[in-house]
């Protein structure tokens, strides 16, 4: 058979496939080589032929019983859950919707570590709410029933600063009552600058001195410290004063007992 | 060369994902399925190496390493694939015929049903996938290069051979 190096293209110019310039080429070229004019023909003849072989398309239901085999055989199945796998993926995969999961789990345990360690009942003041009202200044309810609680909580320990005797099995006001009532004191102190009550923070300051004292006074001690503190509590008539805000309080719609 | 659109489904699929896979089968069950018809000519075959094909494939997934693309990756074994098929029919066919002592039943370069027989029309592995994928397929000249892993020169000229060999064998039959 005669040969020519434009042979190969053929099949590609019969079908089209030919890229522009190597089409024109190609045509330039079967104006000249009589090989390639003579033998086109007959290529053409075994490319019908082969046309001819090609088979028509499938019917859908020809091929349902192997589609349905696949199916049956990459049937997604449910991943065995790994510790292992999972920590993997959670350290090292860069996956944006791990990465805020992450975010938001760390921002919740520090919201409920914050709220565990330093939520201590903190009373609030709500402008607007629908409490009764402290010298016609708003605040909540709630609030109110802190402060109620609060009060009476200072005029029993006052009480049992100034009537108290040491050698007695009930007497109560230990190290650790002082130091609780002297956090107390410190959060309604807050509430009170709020409220901007010149006789509640006055109240409020000697009530922090007296407890100071108390908190940090060692149990042999004590006796000497109560007496110091029992000469603050009369002089500044702290009684009289705590039973006065305590009637205020109730006066204000709120009943003065001990929360439940 | 361009991003493999299945490059997203194939790196799940790596991962263990049966689903992903799942999808990547939906896509080419039918292309490989008609593929793997136009060499075996039969439903029977063309379906269950169709499944072995994929089967295969899901079980090489490690070793495909993205630089071609998985379309390409997975004509290749099913091409493959078929032509391990007729060669096993060739062996039998072979062995068959020694034990009765007869000819081979076919006498023609075609089979009844349309495919090619690689004896009769004495085209090489090469040429005849070459037939397939242009003809029958209707793929490029590069994309069979890339498939047969080969120049598209080469492509060129298994498809020119195959062609005249085929045409002279019409030719030439009573």
């Amino acid at each position: 058979m005669n040969r020519c190096e434009y042979q190969k293209y053929y099949d590609e110019y019969i079908k089209g496939d030919l890229a522009p310039e190597l089409d024109i080429e190609f045509q330039r070229h079967l104006q000249d080589c009589r090989i390639c004019e003579r033998e086109i023909e007959q290529f053409y003849q075994g490319h019908r032929q082969l046309q001819a072989l090609k088979r028509g398309a499938f019917d859908d239901d020809v091929k349902a019983e192997y589609h349905q085999a696949l199916k049956a055989m990459f049937k997604p199945v449910p991943d065995r859950f790994s510790p292992r796998e999972f920590l993997h993926e959670l350290v090292f995969t860069h996956s944006r919707k791990l990465r805020l999961a992450e975010v938001v789990t760390v921002l919740i345990t520090g919201i409920l570590i914050g709220w565990f360690f330093f939520y201590d009942g903190a009373p609030t003041i709500s402008p607007g709410s629908t409490a009764t009202g402290y010298y016609g200044k708003p605040i909540s309810r709630q609030d109110m029933e802190y402060l109620n609680y609060y009060f009476l909580a200072s005029e029993i320990v006052l009480l049992e600063m100034v009537n108290g005797d040491l050698a007695e099995d009930d007497f109560f006001l230990e190290k650790e009552t002082a130091q609780k009532l002297l956090i107390k004191t410190f959060l309604v102190h807050e509430v009170a600058l709020k409220l901007n009550d010149p006789k509640m923070l006055r109240f409020l300051t000697r009530m922090e001195m007296i407890l100071y004292e108390l908190s940090n006074a060692d149990q042999d001690q004590l006796a000497e410290t109560l007496s110091s503190v029992r000469f603050i509590i009369d002089d500044g008539q702290l009684l009289s004063e705590v039973r006065e805000l305590k009637q205020l309080i109730a006066d204000s719609g709120t009943p003065a007992t001990m929360p439940g | 060369m361009k991003t493999d659109p299945d490059l997203k489904l194939i790196r799940q699929s790596k991962e263990g994902r049966r689903a992903a896979f799942g999808k990547l089968v939906r896509k080419y069950q039918d292309p490989i399925f008609e593929l793997v018809y136009d060499y075996l000519g039969n439903y029977e075959e063309a379906r269950d190496t169709a499944q072995d094909v994929f089967m295969k494939a899901f079980n090489r997934l490690g070793s495909f390493e993205e630089k071609a693309r998985f379309s390409t990756w997975l004509y290749r074994i099913a091409v493959n694939q078929s032509l391990d098929v007729i060669r096993k029919k060739e062996r039998q066919k072979l062995i068959l015929n020694r034990e009765k002592r007869e000819p081979a039943d076919q006498d023609d370069t075609t089979s009844r049903n349309g495919t090619i027989d690689l004896d009769q029309a004495g085209l090489s592995e090469a040429q005849h996938t070459a037939i397939i994928l242009r003809f029958f397929q209707d793929m490029s000249v590069p994309e069979i290069a890339e498939i047969m892993d080969c120049s598209e020169s080469t492509v060129r000229t298994h498809v020119y051979r195959a062609v005249n060999k085929l045409r002279r064998q019409t030719e030439f039959r009573p």
